[in-house]
């Protein structure tokens, strides 16, 4: 491999250098460091895993093929969020209806799930998968442009200024999406939070 | 500041974003107001929630079925 130091070393930026020369280990990198990222943030818009998946794989075909277009003076993963919300308000606009989606086959991940959710007793496994399921419900029916911004500030954790160009807003609308939407989810997720409080 | 207004105010002021004169006057209506100070807790719980929900997990090998379907695409990588 090229230029690169160390896996772990390699600034977005370097590691973007690169792949752009050509380099299928830089791309590979890039696509381990942020699938996980990305999958969780297309999933929690969504709400359809296998959705998700094809999303994330497309970003990356995409990530890939604009690799020319891409302007070191933007954040990388910036941009790649950008391609991936892009992609996700698509899919949402073009989607008929809520299709269910068969569940494909256990991986690991979900086997150690499943081992970890046996200490729970029946009842308190089935309260916690009712939890999850209402709060994801209650994430989805956020209009989509407060959905993006929760998703992006409280579980990606990313700033205003990220947030704002990801969604193509000014910073204050950012803060004033995520405001709206943590302020419907509240209303939404009462009971639950009187719950665990 | 009415309860409306404030309501605009709370995540910036959860997330000590606001200047100290607004701040001042969020903290003089939440003092007296215990519908909005209600709010902004449940507000701060829902954050929570939020940061603890688990990640879902990638299947399969991304990379490896990426670089294929690049490589395909592109013959001279
Ligand atoms: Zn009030």
């Amino acid at each position: 491999m090229s230029g690169l130091k160390s896996s772990s070393a390699a600034s977005d930026t370097e590691l973007f250098g690169e792949f752009s020369k050509g380099d299928t280990a830089a791309f590979n990198k890039i696509v381990n460091r942020y699938q996980g990222r990305l999958l969780n943030f297309v999933y929690r818009f969504t709400g359809d895993r296998e959705t998700a998946q094809d999303i994330v794989q497309e970003t990356f075909l995409r990530v890939y093929r604009k690799r020319k277009e891409y302007r070191s003076t933007a954040n990388l993963s910036t941009w790649i969020f950008t391609i991936a919300g892009n992609l996700a308000k698509s899919e949402l606009r073009h989607r008929k209806r809520w299709h269910f989606v068969p569940i494909s086959k256990e991986t690991r991940q979900d086997v150690a799930e499943k081992i970890a959710d046996q200490s729970l007793g029946p009842n308190q496994l089935a309260e916690k998968k009712a939890m999850e399921r209402n709060i994801q419900e209650a994430i989805g029916s956020l209009p989509p442009k407060y959905r993006e911004a929760v998703i992006l500030r409280d579980i990606e954790v990313m700033s205003y200024e990220q947030i704002a160009q990801i969604a193509g807003c000014p910073v204050g609308t950012a803060k004033s999406r995520v405001n709206r939407g943590r302020l419907q989810l509240q209303k939404k997720l009462e009971q639950i939070i009187d719950q665990i409080r | 500041m009415d309860c409306k207004r404030l309501e605009r105010y709370l995540s910036r002021y959860l997330e000590g974003e606001l200047e100290r004169e607004q701040k001042d006057k969020v903290e003089e209506h939440l003092a007296c107001c215990p519908s909005c100070a209600g709010k902004l807790k449940k507000l701060e719980a829902i954050t929570a929630i939020l940061r603890r929900l688990k990640p879902v997990q990638p299947r399969g090998d991304l990379a490896a079925l990426l670089s294929e379907k690049v490589q395909r695409e592109i013959g001279y990588w």
